[in-house]
């Protein structure tokens, strides 16, 4: 061969290494963090709080971002499906529910690739393909069970509040729960929300202005939020006994208006299921339970160190 | 596996062996190259990790003694609070006269930012004083609260307790906060008597939290505080290990002295950096995993393997070039030997390149020119070999000899000299059979005598017994080797010239013997002689044609003997007027050996 032709084969190679290098290396520096949406029932965030800690350590520990997209209204299946759909328009990177009604139908999604990550937490969608990252809801519902057999007499007359059983976080806690109080209780009142009943205080008032209750027990925050307020606007002296982490349960636990909560240890639902985004790991179902863990807290255990730990989060 | 690398070795030995110099020395200077710029890249990078791994620790303890100051200066304040307030309120009242609200109020008031709350209790739990305003929840009990039983423990120190959810006051908004207790035994008079009491500095953990994190976000690896026990005070993955979704080694790391020292936790090696903070015993821990260290190295990694990269590419092509440019010299001189092995003498022989080439090829050009001379004098030597064969030949077969020889036997037959007809034909035959030779060009004296006797038996028939002939041959010399027919040239000479046209009777005399080594052949005559000026023409004048005879002169044999045996040897005459002519035959002496 000539040596120009070696030259110019050697210039080639050479050109060809260099761009080959410094595309690699810019693609390593302009690595762009992916973009997760949120969008969580309810219109209220505060709620999420460890939830929102969890996945803000997720994003930080692994390179993501998370945004966290609200719902104008309490509950609303239409217009959770429409803000999953706007998210994914406007080019999330994956999407994290909490689904407001497990039927909502998630088909009439339209998504930029079959594989494009969709995820729940807390409370999940009939749909075998989105996987759920929550603690137990049936176990849930059995040990509140076991704490109101534990401390309730047999001839107690118990209310449950029926709503939000769209959710089968809320269904799931129920059918725990009924399957173990029925070994002990048998006189039981369903309360439900009717219709026009916008706010859950209005139902709650109703159902204990009309009927006498020993026991009252919510499985959701809002539901038993309403029940306390409801006692309290009412001064009505029912045991309460509830599914929930939210502030003002936490509050009236802590001052005896609730005797005793169940909760979900929501910061790691946060983090894990942004981790599961977002480096790829797949938990599997039957070992959710393994991860995200709940807790049984009352008066007396409030303030233990694993209870805090989990319950409070941190306020800056 | 064993056989088969070895074969693998053995293969690419080969190859490498058979390939071009040009090849071999691109190869093998690239390689050097490669190992030798792969040892000292590795060298270096190991350094720079190494230099790295010191920075980061160096970096990590000025941020650690810079988070120590920090906090010691925020404990410090806090102390300081605990202290105003109970050195300049509560030891200078009456607690039965007047409150100290107004004055605690002012404390809080003015560090509010680092305070959620401040609180006097006496030594039953009630609550005697509390800064911001608030109710007390009801169902708490004081006295159990950790910070409670810790400073009544030691009663001379201030207690700073592990981050907890204030549980004392009731915030209809629904609000806890996670704090750090400062408390301390105070001493509290109610109407000149004196009891016990304690005072609550509840500080904002978030205080700390922010520290911290200001600290975190600026140094490798993370930095976290522990309390003298090793439980946590902060740790920027609090939540994380509070959930079991992480561990720390923080038991183990609050047992180590302070300074620099490096762990393995969960199969991680990682430099801790720990310091302990003055009056409290809490631990400042700073923790570099060494892969983090490795990760932010990953650039200087990627620019070492793309210089690496460029410069094995120039080395190579460097290499070739400088491989090309050392054996082109060489490749055009063996071109010039390609040539020359093709057969072609003529081709031009390269003399460029570098001296050590032109010296090979102005040598090579000199071998050749040596050699075409040689060659050329062997074409030479072969042409007179085969004229002098070819004459010899002729001489064999000279019609003359052959017709007046064979007319004698008819006369001889005619005249029933039945006898010496048989003895003729006998004689001829034998001087043909030893003629021929089988081909041979190289024969014993013997034959080559007995040639000559043959001969002269049948020209004396001829002659009629005009001559005689004596033959002295040493018996010695019989098993030599001679050039054949050189003996019958000059008997046919000393006939024709020497006693043909004598009147009395020509004597011929045939010597043999050895001398200093060498085989001499004399034949003399006692003919009329040879003048002086034409002896020496007759052996060097190749157009003196003979008249007659065979036709073939003494030149012929000179020429024979000396293509066979050198220039050394030949022939000598010595020949005078009238008295005749002697003609010396000298060879070497070489055993003669009959070919099978």
């Amino acid at each position: 061969m000539k040596r120009v032709s070696w030259i110019v084969v050697g210039v080639c190679f050479l050109s060809l290494f260099l761009i080959i290098s410094s595309q690699v290396y810019s693609e390593k520096q302009t690595k762009s963090s992916k973009q997760i949406s949120v969008i969580l029932y309810g219109n209220n965030i505060d709620r999420w709080q460890s939830l929102k800690q969890g996945m803000e350590q997720a994003g930080k520990d692994y390179e993501g971002e998370v945004n966290y997209v609200l719902m104008s209204l309490e509950h609303d299946k239409e217009e959770q499906l429409s803000l999953i759909q706007r998210e994914i328009d406007n080019h999330a990177d994956a999407v994290i529910i909490a689904a407001n009604d497990s039927s909502m139908d998630l088909s009439s999604i339209r998504l930029p690739s079959k594989k494009y990550p969709i995820l729940c937490v807390e409370s999940g969608v009939d749909n075998q393909d989105i996987a759920l990252v929550s603690a137990d809801n049936y176990k849930m519902g059995e040990s509140l069970a076991m704490e109101v057999i534990d401390h309730e007499n047999e001839i107690a007359k118990i209310a449950i509040v029926m709503n939000h059983q769209q959710r089968d976080s809320v269904k799931a806690r129920y059918e725990g729960f009924y399957n173990k109080i029925v070994e002990k209780f048998d006189n039981f009142t369903f309360w439900r929300s009717e219709k026009g009943e916008n706010r859950a205080i209005i139902f709650a008032q109703r159902e204990l202005t009309q009927e006498a209750v020993d026991v009252v027990v919510a499985l959701d925050n809002s539901s038993l939020e309403a029940v306390i307020d409801a006692t309290l606007n009412l001064n009505k002296n029912v045991k309460i006994y509830g599914i929930a982490n939210s502030d003002k349960a936490v509050y009236y636990l802590d001052n005896g208006k609730v005797k005793t909560l169940v909760y979900q240890d929501e910061f790691s639902i946060g983090y894990i299921s942004v981790k599961s985004i977002l480096d790829g790991t797949t938990y599997k179902k039957e070992k959710m339970s393994h991860y995200i863990k709940y807790h049984v807290v009352d008066d007396t255990t409030l303030y233990l160190p694993e209870n805090q730990h989990v319950l409070f989060p941190f306020v800056k | 596996m064993k056989d088969r690398i070895n074969k693998l070795i053995r293969r690419l030995t080969k190859t490498y062996q058979r390939r071009s110099i040009q090849f071999t020395i691109s190869i093998s200077f690239t390689a050097i190259a490669i190992i030798s710029m792969g040892f000292v890249g590795l060298t270096l990078y190991e350094k720079y990790i190494e230099n790295s791994k010191q920075l980061v620790t160096q970096k990590n303890k000025q941020l650690i003694d810079q988070a120590s100051l920090n906090l010691n200066t925020y404990i410090r304040n806090m102390m300081n609070i605990s202290d105003t307030m109970y050195y300049s309120v509560i030891k200078s009242k009456d607690l039965a006269i007047e409150d100290m609200d107004k004055e605690m109020a002012l404390l809080y008031e003015v560090n509010k930012d680092n305070l959620i709350s401040i609180a006097c209790f006496d030594d039953s739990g009630k609550l005697i004083a509390a800064s911001p305003v608030a109710t007390m929840k009801t169902d708490v009990s004081v006295q159990s609260q950790d910070w409670f039983i810790q400073a009544n423990r030691k009663i001379e120190n201030l207690h700073f307790s592990k981050p907890h959810v204030q549980e004392l006051f009731d915030d209809s908004n629904f609000r806890y906060y996670w704090v750090v207790s400062l408390s301390r035994v105070v001493s509290l008079t109610y109407q000149g008597n004196t009891s016990r009491g304690i005072l609550l500095v509840d500080m904002n953990f978030s205080d700390i939290e922010q520290l911290f994190s200001k600290v975190n976000a600026k140094g490798e690896g993370y930095v976290y505080l522990t309390d003298s026990e090793g439980e946590l005070i902060y740790h920027p993955r609090q939540k994380m290990i509070y959930t079991n979704l992480m561990e720390e080694n923080n038991k183990t790391a609050a047992q180590y002295e302070d300074g620099t020292h490096m762990e393995t936790f969960q199969k991680e090696e990682r430099a801790v950096v720990v310091k302990t903070v003055g009056y409290t015993g809490w631990k400042i821990i700073s923790v570099t995993p060494i892969k983090e260290i490795a990760i932010n190295l990953n650039q200087f990694k990627f620019f070492t393997v793309i210089i690496l990269g460029v410069s094995v590419i120039v080395i190579i092509f460097g290499n070739i070039l400088i491989s090309q440019k050392v054996t082109n010299p060489i490749r055009k001189l063996e071109k010039s030997v390609r040539d020359l092995e093709s057969g072609n003498l003529n081709s031009h022989i390269y003399t460029g390149g570098s001296h050590e080439i032109q010296h090979l090829g102005k040598t090579i050009t000199s071998m050749v020119n040596q050699m075409k001379y040689l060659m050329d004098d062997i074409v030479k030597e072969q042409e007179e070999k085969r004229k002098s064969e070819l004459d010899a030949l002729q001489s064999q077969i000279n019609p003359h000899f052959l017709y007046n020889t064979l007319d004698s036997i008819v006369w001889m037959v005619e005249s029933e000299r039945y006898p010496e007809a048989i003895s003729m034909v006998t004689a001829l035959a034998s001087l043909f059979r030893i003629s021929l030779s089988k081909g041979k060009n190289i024969i014993s004296i013997k034959d080559e005598i007995e040639h000559a006797k043959n001969y002269l038996k049948i020209q004396k028939v001829r002659y009629k017994d005009q001559f005689s002939v004596t033959l002295d041959i040493d018996p010695q010399i019989m098993n030599y080797s001679t050039i054949k027919l050189i003996v019958q040239p000059l008997l046919e000479n000393a006939i024709y010239y020497g006693v043909e046209s004598m009147r009395d009777e020509g004597m011929i005399t045939i010597r043999g013997y050895e001398e200093e080594g060498d085989i001499y052949i004399e034949v003399s005559d006692n003919g009329m002689g040879i003048p002086f000026e034409e002896q020496s023409l007759l052996l060097t004048d190749n157009n003196r044609a003979r008249k007659r005879g065979s036709g073939i002169g003494l030149i012929n044999v000179q020429q024979r003997i000396q293509l066979y045996f050198g220039k050394e040897y030949g022939l000598q005459i010595q020949s005078e007027l009238d008295e005749g002519t002697t003609i010396i035959i000298h060879l070497p002496k070489v055993e003669y050996k009959e070919e099978k």
